[in-house]
């Protein structure tokens, strides 16, 4: 347990002082600015505007943080021999613990950083609400199974850009999978329905763990939605985390 | 690499030297089970090595080892040595076997590449290894850096560790290495001390008896 806590201790001292992660943040503050504009610009419906834009921004520049930063550290690991040094000392499961437990420690201190700023917004416009908080707690369940695929991606492409344009077309496509099975539900033989069906349960279900709609008017889900999304994503993610292992375990470094 | 054939007595500092693409990192690898051989088998005390002997009895240095920058020197090895087991006081005396003390607070991005390969020999002495396998330890480092690692290496060899490391400076094995063996083509060609090699080949210098050796492979 030890020797994870190290490799992910490690690799988050190392990310959250990261030119990445500077820049995540710099994104973030400019779309908050965006957000207030938004907001000036909807006369009436400015408090659902800057909760709504807010928690977007949140999402887009979170996912833009664990996806860039987590696949260029795997590749600059390799490059600079640091997976060398970590592999005399640590077994190659607790590499990929260890790295999976950064990124997702990496996750929390970014939502919670962003947090910070997202509520001085909403309480200097007067628009704030709880219930667009505890919206974040999905936010990090979706961000934790994508940190799942960006590692499952790095340990099977030898490139890094494969990787990352790996782990963000499987985010589009999970979150535009139940729209899409609707439309082709409505239009599609039975045959292509099936398949896409097939695809859409392989897929992470995103769109269940959206609660922005409901957030942004001060409305939740009841408790037991919140159980069973913890349980569907930490499934999800030690299912990834097995095959990230797999295919770490049997590669040559 | 073919028909290798090699044996590293304890206690010693034995030098691989070879060409570029010779073979040397990849059998350095293969003693790390970073890469598995097709075929063969590599013995450690007279079993069959495993990863798990690599974790607890090997330390290594790689070629062009570029750690963390935006960690301070410090930092990085208190957090690899709480994940090993190892106490800080072990971190500050490998500092100062280091000749690192007074560079231990500043971010590793501002050191030098002979700090860092002196970092990176520190990392190796963590776990108080048996062995120690360094991959060209000074590449690229200027003649004082160099000779602080060859004096590093000599301190260890005489606390009992066994040395092993591949290098194409000459100059360097001649001046530490008990024994050396010279890879070309994936294959040793030559096992022995110097003064052996220098005799079989009947020169004088070790670079003309190297590349004689190399030559009569070719």
């Amino acid at each position: 347990m030890r020797k994870i806590a190290s490799v992910a201790l490690l690799n988050f001292k190392q990310a959250i002082r990261d030119r990445i992660f500077l820049g995540v943040i710099f994104f973030f503050v400019f779309f908050l600015a965006f957000c207030a504009l938004l907001g000036k610009l909807s006369p009436g419906e400015t408090g659902k505007v800057l909760r709504n834009a807010g928690l977007a921004g949140i999402e887009l520049s979170a996912l833009i943080l664990v996806v860039f930063s987590l696949t260029f550290s795997f590749y600059r690991e390799k490059d600079s021999r640091m997976l060398e040094i970590y592999l005399s000392n640590f077994s190659r499961t607790a590499y990929i613990s260890g790295k999976l437990g950064g990124y997702l420690l990496i996750s929390v201190f970014y939502l919670a950083l962003s947090a910070i700023g997202y509520i001085l917004l909403l309480c200097f416009y007067g628009a704030f609400l709880w219930q667009p908080i505890i919206g974040l707690y999905p936010l990090f369940l979706k961000l934790s199974i994508i940190v799942g695929f960006c590692l499952v991606f790095s340990c099977l492409f030898s490139s890094p850009v494969i990787a990352l344009l790996s782990s963000l077309s499987l985010y589009f496509a999970s979150e535009t999978a139940y729209p899409a099975l609707k439309v082709i539900g409505l239009e599609a033989g039975e045959v292509k329905v099936f398949l896409f069906k097939c695809l859409y349960y392989l897929l992470p279900n995103m769109n269940k763990l959206d609660i922005k709609s409901l957030a942004i008017y001060g409305r939740l889900p009841e408790l037991s939605f919140f159980l069973l999304i913890s349980l569907y994503s930490f499934g999800y993610i030690l299912f990834l985390w097995l095959i990230a292992r797999f295919i770490f375990t049997r590669r040559e470094y | 690499m073919q028909g290798l054939n090699l044996q590293i007595r304890q206690g010693e500092i034995f030098g691989l030297l070879g060409l570029n693409g010779a073979g040397k990192t990849t059998l350095l690898r293969c003693l790390l089970c970073l890469i598995k051989p097709n075929f063969g088998e590599i013995f450690f005390k007279g079993d069959a090595l495993r990863s798990d002997d690599i974790q607890k009895n090997f330390g290594f240095l790689p070629e062009n080892f570029q750690p963390y920058g935006n960690l301070t020197g410090k930092e990085f090895l208190r957090i690899l040595a709480w994940g090993l087991g190892q106490n800080f006081a072990k971190v500050d005396s490998l500092f100062e076997q280091a000749g690192l003390s007074e560079q231990k607070d500043k971010y590793i991005k501002a050191y030098s590449r002979g700090m860092i390969q002196r970092l990176g020999l520190a990392v190796a002495l963590l776990k108080n290894p048996e062995v120690i396998i360094l991959d060209e330890p000074t590449l690229g480092l200027d003649p004082l850096g160099q000779s602080q690692i060859l004096g590093l290496l000599k301190d260890l060899n005489q606390q009992g560790k066994t040395v092993f490391f591949s290098s194409h400076i000459l100059s360097q094995v001649e001046k530490v290495c008990w024994r050396i063996g010279i890879i070309h083509c994936g294959r040793i060609v030559f096992v022995g001390t110097t003064e052996e090699l220098l005799k079989k080949q009947n020169r004088a210098s070790l670079e003309e008896a190297f590349l004689s050796t190399i030559k009569s492979q070719a």
